[in-house]
């Protein structure tokens, strides 16, 4: 062997020819060294390794003007021309920080992202759907989130002093009109989509960009998943229903089926109601997904899903003194399909159409109010990459609605009205350098029921301060038509106004993400009523105003704690309006001041348990009590909620199985909403009250599911 | 000593073009990945592992056209992973792993031994994020170890991997001991006859294999 080993090196020796070595330092721009990177002769295979002090030594037999090149893991690859015939000195390459997802200057002022698939994301959409309080509703989970608003009867989100209606809902860019399931008065409703449908969702709280229009406080994009990565199905039992899904993966198209029977009857025989139910709430829900690639780049999605639900309840009308029987009968459909693709180099399209209907009948004491909304759209947007630092986007969409409502009682009433809303936008994004980025926007919009135009700029920046920190800022004009409530009444209503001032700062090292945001918000033309109800056109008018400033607080920790993952967030918000029949500027009964929320989810590795707990905490709510002489000066005592969820994987009959538990309001916290008044006052003057609460006190949800 | 019968070749190879001085291209490549692959297979830390990764790259960048020199570059990154504890530089690394398997890929599309780099990688992946990642990269993992099976039914590395993941797996999720070691077995039976003309041919998992199913007894 040894033999060998020496012939072989007077071999090398004889055959390698003149030597000549070249030596050096690798560092970054801070001058630290950069160790075990890669140096070598451009086109050549000769080449070495720096050592722990960024030190290198590398032998060649290349003569000539050559080009030595230096890479590194995180680094952009450096370069030098060096004459080898002429070298003498040691070489010395600075190395760049290559920009990467986690180290790029990105706008993050009023942004929370999920994705699976972007690193920087705040949140991936297993997170949404794994949070305890949310019980798997996306609009759930984003209400643990800093700049939403805890408002229990409702269900859906209530964001910086704005009214849940100023939240709309896109999927893949396009409108949703009807994101949440129809409900009755003070029974919460949830999203109707859930969250696993969706691989990267964009909940924005404010200064959002000019591609978004017709909200006037926040956004949550939802952006479905690409096609099915293999043939599945499984089956779910719940204690509030069943569930099953199917999927099938051809080479270049999928399809996913999925179909739901919920019914709470079981539910509200176990835990007790706070609501007279005549009819426990039942939903049927069909919904189908189907994905086709097109060439090389281009991806083409549709999506369909149909819902039935309906219920039925004695309605405590507490201010008229009666127990009202009330039904409600809801459908909807709603469908889309999108197409994205690469239609140059530099050139990006996306394009989609929506259509929904969605009806909505409600008896209310015998008299049936139907009321129907329909919606179409299409929208074009092109994306031009002119260079890495800049690019610029631009389109349209055309949304057309259609609403009717028909009441029955003596003689049938029909209110009808349709709206054409064309808008066109445009945006650049442009990194001035590293450490500065800049996005600036314009959106024109129209409505034809209104008769109103409007141009509506928005600018945003941001400026990495360090190497995980970073300052973003963010500016804009938002508006929306009124609530098709005031509408059908009053159709010389005015788009309400919103403008968003927003300062940011962020923290992020490996998975630990601080932020804080600052915001003020100055909303007008916000449509008051002399009496609420009143068919009147000439009853209402634009001249309420309003303001909302506040601070937003997140910290996320997902490394320290072993196995663990947890996020904090906290909202101070300020807020007053004079809206409504409201007889000046006060808090509204949405508003709390003081949110907070912890989430917690572990992995028990032994158990294989994955469990999770969420608190909740709202302060007070005003409520107006008429026994006061001061408008809305009553606070509701403060909200408190812990949930909790457990997912256990396992195997039954031979099949991968989860069975998954989820509580809310562990503790049986008695909380209140606000506060119902009689209409008129008893024997000795004083109106009597009732709390609104909550439908159920503590409630547990159990689900099995098994993978066919 | 124990000879390793590509040790031999390797140096009888690096004889024959030297005395001969031939220098031919194809020689110097063969020669230049014989020893490449012979310096990892020796490598015995993470820090061999990045000097063997840049080596590899090295004979990349000259040979645009071969696939080889990506796959063991970016296998040598994949390995070295599996000891960076900093989740983001583990991030960092197999980021550049997947940008040299996507380059092998897209020199050499389906060849099973890339599907099975591919099913090598997600592991690592998922331990930077075991919660957030488990379920999708598990299911990718399978996807891609059904994929390189399908493309070589006899590609012993898929197996291996696949009794390796099994053996991982609690029995409560349909693994453990019982339901590895079958698949293990298989795949020493498939390394046993496992033959390729080519010098370079991956050559990886016997080993570990034999010492995995040692661990059952």
């Amino acid at each position: 062997m040894r033999y060998l080993s020496s012939i072989f090196l007077i071999l090398i020796s004889l055959s390698a020819g003149a030597q000549q070595r070249i030596s050096g330092s690798i560092t970054d721009r801070k001058g630290n060294p950069v160790a075990f990177a890669n140096v070598y002769l451009d086109g050549s295979y000769e080449g070495c390794t720096t050592d722990t002090t960024g030190a290198f030594t590398l032998s060649t037999t290349l003569t000539g003007k050559q080009v030595v090149l230096a890479s590194f893991i995180g680094f952009e690859t450096g370069m030098m021309e060096v004459d080898l015939d002429t070298l003498r000195r040691p070489l010395a390459i600075t190395l760049n920080e290559a920009v990467s997802e986690l180290n790029e200057v990105t706008i993050t002022a009023g942004v929370f992202s999920a994705s699976d698939e972007k690193k920087s994301a705040t949140l991936s959409s297993y997170d949404i759907a794994s949070t305890a309080s949310a019980m798997g509703d996306i609009y759930g989970a984003y209400a643990t989130m800093p700049g939403s608003q805890k408002v229990g009867e409702e269900g859906m989100l209530f964001v910086r002093g704005g009214e849940s209606y100023e939240t709309l809902t896109y999927m893949d860019g396009m409108l949703v009109q009807s994101p949440y399931f129809s409900s009755m008065p003070d029974v919460p409703t949830r999203g109707r989509f859930s969250p696993l449908l969706f691989s990267e969702t964009l909940f924005s709280t404010g200064g959002y960009s000019a591609e978004y229009g017709h909200a006037l406080s926040s956004i949550v994009d939802l952006s479905t998943n690409g096609l099915e990565t293999e043939d599945k199905a499984s089956v779910a039992l719940m204690t509030v229903g069943a569930n099953a899904s199917w999927a099938k993966r051809w080479e270049k198209s999928s399809l996913a089926v999925t179909g739901l029977y919920a019914n709470s009857t079981l539910s509200h025989l176990i835990f007790k109601q706070n609501v007279d139910w005549t009819k426990a709430p039942v939903l049927g829900d069909g919904m189908l997904m189907f994905r086709q690639q097109v060439g090389e780049n281009g991806l083409l999605k549709s999506f369909a899903s149909f819902n039935s639900m309906s219920m039925g309840m004695n309605y405590d009308n507490f201010e008229g003194g009666t127990m009202d029987d009330m039904k409600l009968d809801n459908l909807n459909f709603y469908t889309n399909t999108t197409y994205s693709d690469q239609l140059a180099e530099k050139w990006l399209i996306r394009t989609g159409v929506a259509y929904s209907r969605d009806s909505e009948k409600i008896n209310y004491v015998g008299t049936p109010v139907t009321t129907v909304n329909t919606g179409a759209s299409v929208k074009l947007t092109f994306t031009n990459l002119t260079s890495e630092n800049f690019k610029t986007r631009f389109g349209g969409d055309f949304n057309r609605f259609w609403y009717s409502q028909t009441i029955t009682s003596d003689s049938t009433f029909l209110m009808e009205m349709a709206d054409k809303l064309p808008s066109l936008f445009v945006e650049t994004e442009w990194k001035i350098s590293k450490k500065l980025a800049l996005r600036t926007g314009i959106r024109a919009e129209y409505s034809s029921l209104l008769n109103e135009s409007a141009l509506l700029p928005r600018i945003s920046a941001a400026y990495k301060s360090g190497t995980y920190s970073q300052f973003s800022f963010a500016w804009g004009l938002y508006r929306q038509k009124p609530e098709n409530e005031y509408l059908r009444f009053a159709p010389q209503l005015s788009p309400e106004k919103a403008d968003h001032y927003i300062l940011n700062f962020q923290y992020r090292k490996h998975r630990r993400t601080f932020r804080v945001e600052g915001y003020l918000k100055y909303y007008d033309k916000l449509v008051k009523f002399s009496s609420p109800y009143s068919p009147l056109a000439t009853d209402y008018n634009n001249d309420g105003h309003g303001s909302a400033q506040g601070i937003d607080l997140f910290w996320r920790d997902s490394e320290s704690l072993r196995g663990s993952d947890y996020w904090i967030s906290y909202s101070f918000l300020n807020t007053s309006r004079d809206y409504q029949d409201y007889p000046e500027s006060v808090v509204p009964s949405f508003a709390s001041a003081h949110n907070l929320s912890v989430v917690y989810k572990r992995f028990f590795e032994r158990l294989k348990i994955l469990g999770g707990i969420t608190y909740s905490f709202a302060s007070g709510r005003p409520y107006n009590d008429p026994n006061s002489p001061v408008f809305m000066d009553g606070r509701t005592k403060a909200y408190n909620d812990i949930s909790l969820n457990l997912t256990y994987l396992t195997t039954l009959f031979s099949k991968d199985c989860i069975i998954h538990l989820n509580i809310t309001n562990l503790l049986g916290f008695e909380n209140v909403f606000g506060y119902s008044y009689a209409g008129t006052p008893d024997e000795n003057g004083t109106y009597a009250s009732q709390a609104i609460v909550p439908t159920t006190g503590t409630m547990a949800v159990l689900m099995i599911m098994i993978s066919l | 000593m124990k000879t390793n019968p590509r040790f031999l070749t390797f140096i009888l190879i690096l004889i024959l073009t030297c005395t001969l001085s031939t220098h031919g291209q194809e020689d110097r490549y063969i020669t230049a990945m014989l020893g490449a692959i012979e310096k990892m297979e020796q490598a015995s830390d993470p820090t061999d592992l990045m000097e063997s990764a840049n080596r590899f790259e090295r004979i990349a960048t000259a040979e645009k056209n071969r696939w080889m020199p990506y796959y063991y570059a970016s296998y040598s990154l994949i390995s070295m992973s599996f000891d960076e504890n900093d989740g983001n530089k583990k991030d960092q690394i197999l980021d550049r792993a997947q940008e040299l398997l996507d380059k092998a890929m897209e020199l050499e599309a389906g060849e099973s031994e890339l599907y099975t780099l591919q099913a090598f990688l997600y592991p690592s992946r998922i331990m930077v994020d075991p919660m957030g990642r488990g379920m999708e990269l598990i299911e990718k993992m399978l996807v891609s170890l059904e994929t390189a099976k399908e493309l070589n039914p006899d590609n012993p590395r898929a197996y291996f991997l696949e009794g390796v993941n099994k053996l991982n797996l609690p029995p409560s999720f349909g693994g453990g001991a019982d339901v590895a070691k079958p698949i293990l077995e298989e795949a020493l039976i498939k390394f046993k006859a496992f033959t390729n003309e080519d010098p370079l041919w991956p050559g990886w998992g016997e080993e570990a294999t034999r010492t995995e199913l040692e661990k059952l007894q």
